[in-house]
């Protein structure tokens, strides 16, 4: 038996093919303005990569801000208890998910008290602005003129501390302008932007009782400079990353999907 | 007809013209009689104090309307006036004024509000006013604006943070006693303590219906929206002394205990059981809706319509009106509201709690992480800060506050099926 988990997402949509083995196929993409037809390419292309048809799949879940969008899906779930759910199938000591997504970021703590499984207990959302997200770091890409994905390695070259205002994505922008122009390097700038949006999210995390093991998914976890800041900060405690840490949300829907369609 | 009086009369029609639409808005539920009748009485008291000759003290949140009533004169809550003006949806241009002032978006939307109102001169106009220090310090700084742009005088109650305190009750029943007496030199009119015992005597008699119906509101299914009820907003509401919240208390009473008898439930079938915390969006009924109507979790009670103070005395009425003020749980140290918070989940077989974090309150906000921690030392019971707005339509946004409300409601799912959600 398949079931199909899909992730729409304000940056990117991912679809998870998940069979009894595991992780079957599965597909990210770039959201586009037609949600619909996003999440149809996107299942298309995981299921091409697991080698089967639509006709496989016995159920599906939609997460994520375009989860009532998906007119395949049988059911719709929010992404706070997905990516628990997908955190907790990859690491099963996983007590707290630290989640930053396109435009929010999140902190979840889970059980396993209880006779069912895994169960979302608290949770804690960015409020009033996206500020700390992974558009706050598409911004920031921009305005320095580098590639997104080389933010994390270059930030590894830092060798000088700089503040950067967490407050407000347009103000951080200016803030991050005027620095340019006073000839600080690209280096030393992104360091401080992924300590700002560390410190943004630990401040959420903070507010639940942090449990190991810690978790950290979606699309910045792939940018090895935010993931090393957010480790300092949490130190000494576990955390793991896992290989995709985008895709782990549509794990979570798949595995929702499984257990909907046994029960 | 002078210009002023042009200008009242519109704003009297205007007000009654939004309240009729406001009345025939379809909630896809039958109010109860006693719900309709306490927004006419608010919205009777409204247009009263805009009528010409009109004794009108301008009140904050916690002043007792109770003193006021005893002069004869109309008390406005101010705050309130707020709510009613983002419910015909008048605020935001009284927001944009305040703004355009120099009064920061991140302070407290109800004062912006009215500040805002003022400027455009469009509240009833005050005979004087009473602000109290507690428990939000911005109150008797606006007022102070209002009584030098109205040339109205400012009365002002220093609420002691150690509302505990055996001092604290003689230390605000003085302040009590003086303002009252000041009020009555303004109104022109002797200060007469047998009306203020007679009032005294009606607000007691609400109080006990009042509590009469919180005892009803205990039964499972809850045989009442929260979204009504929160507009009762018993612990602060200006109707305290009025006969017609004694009238208003006791229908409620009757129709609670009929509803309960005919096995009515507001929310079919009852999922959840909520205790919902501070105000609510006044702009629309949107998150009521979504959690009553779509997901079937009954808001069963509401910090704001908890009585927490005791039987007044009426031959001591200050006395009995500063311990009033100062039972409020909001008052004092956290763990004053942590503990009543803790008793309204037990008495409410509550399953999850919303506490509701308003842009710009700078006071309910500062405790909502401590009482969440307390609580947490002392029950297992889920809960939630949902950041939302009480006045400013253009703080909300819709998606954002429905991913938070689903995710939450997956969290009491998960609990009671033992698993992962059932939405």
């Amino acid at each position: 038996m398949y079931t199909a988990g899909i992730d729409i997402g304000s940056v990117s949509t991912e679809v998870v093919i998940l069979g009894e083995g595991g992780v079957k196929g599965y597909s990210v993409l770039d959201s586009q303005v037609d949600i619909e037809k996003t999440a149809e390419e996107a299942l298309d292309m995981a299921l091409d990569m697991a080698r089967l048809g639509r006709k496989d799949v016995a159920y599906s879940v939609a997460t994520g801000y375009g989860r009532n969008n998906v007119h395949y899906a049988n059911k719709q779930v929010t992404e706070i208890t997905c990516h628990a759910m997908g955190a907790h199938y990859l690491f099963p000591n996983t007590r707290t998910i630290i989640d930053i997504g396109g435009q929010d970021s999140k902190a979840v703590a889970l059980t396993t008290d209880g006779p069912s499984g895994p169960r979302v207990v608290d949770f804690c959302m960015n409020d009033k602005c996206a500020a700390g997200t992974g558009r706050f770091l598409e911004v920031m890409a921009r305005v320095l003129d580098v590639d997104i994905k080389e933010m994390g390695p270059l930030s590894q070259k830092s060798t000088k501390e700089i503040n950067i205002s967490s407050m407000c994505t347009v103000f951080a922008e200016s803030e991050v302008i005027s620095l340019i122009h006073q000839k600080h390097n690209k280096e030393d700038i992104i360091s401080g932007l992924h300590t700002a949006i560390a410190r943004k999210v630990l401040s959420l995390v903070q507010r639940l009782d942090i449990r190991e093991e810690v978790t950290l998914t979606g699309g910045v976890m792939k940018n090895v400079g935010v993931v090393e800041k957010l480790q300092q900060e949490l130190s000494p405690r576990k955390i793991n990353l896992p290989e995709e840490p985008q895709i782990v949300g549509a794990i979570g829907a798949a595995l929702l999907a499984r257990k909907y369609v046994c029960s | 007809m002078t210009i002023v009086e042009d200008q009242r009369k519109r704003q009297r029609e205007f007000f009654t013209l939004q309240f009729q639409k406001r009345l025939k808005r379809p909630r896809g539920y039958s109010p109860l009689k006693s719900s309709q009748a306490r927004e006419r009485a608010m919205f009777r008291l409204l247009l009263e104090s805009f009528r010409e000759g009109s004794s009108v003290v301008w009140k904050s949140t916690f002043v007792p309307s109770e003193i006021i009533y005893s002069l004869g004169a109309i008390p406005l809550y101010v705050e309130s006036f707020s709510a009613v003006a983002s419910a015909v949806d008048i605020c935001p241009p009284m927001l944009d004024t305040s703004e355009r002032c120099g009064y920061s978006r991140d302070s407290c939307t109800f004062l912006r509000a009215v500040l805002g109102a003022s400027h455009k001169d469009i509240l009833p106009r005050p005979d004087a006013l009473v602000s109290t220090s507690y428990y939000c310090d911005g109150d008797p700084k606006i007022f102070d604006i209002f009584a030098e742009e109205y040339k109205k005088p400012h009365f002002y109650l220093h609420v002691p943070y150690a509302a505990e305190a055996g001092w604290a009750i003689e230390a605000l029943a003085e302040q009590l006693e003086e303002v009252t007496i000041e009020l009555a030199k303004v109104m022109g009119k002797p200060f007469d303590k047998e009306r203020l015992s007679e009032i005294i005597q009606s607000s007691n008699e609400a109080r006990r219906y009042l509590l009469r119906a919180n005892e009803l509101r205990r039964h499972v299914p809850s045989p009442m929206l929260g979204c009504e009820a929160i507009d009762y907003i018993a612990s602060i509401t200006q109707l305290w002394g009025s006969p017609e919240l004694v009238r208003i208390s006791r229908l409620l009473c009757e129709e609670l205990e009929e509803r309960i008898e005919k096995g009515v439930a507001a929310v079919d079938p009852e999922q959840f059981r909520l205790l919902w915390c501070h105000l609510r969006p006044y702009y629309n009924d949107e998150v009521f809706n979504y959690l009553e109507g779509h997901h079937k979790a009954v808001v069963a009670f509401e910090s704001v319509n908890l009585i927490t103070w005791k039987e007044m005395d009426p031959e001591k009425p200050f006395r009995s009106l500063a311990e009033k003020l100062l039972a409020n749980p909001a008052i004092g140290p956290y763990e004053r509201m942590t503990r009543e918070v803790a008793r309204m989940i037990r008495d409410y077989q509550i399953d999850g709690v919303v506490w509701m974090s308003p842009w710009g309150c700078r006071h309910f906000n500062s405790m909502a992480q401590l009482v969440k921690d307390g609580l947490r030392r002392e029950l297992d019971v889920p809960f939630y800060i949902l950041d939302l707005e009480c006045i400013d339509k253009r703080n909300y946004s819709k998606e954002q506050v429905r991913t938070r409300l689903d995710a939450f409601i997956e969290v009491l799912g998960g609990r009671k099926e033992g698993c992962t959600p059932q939405v």
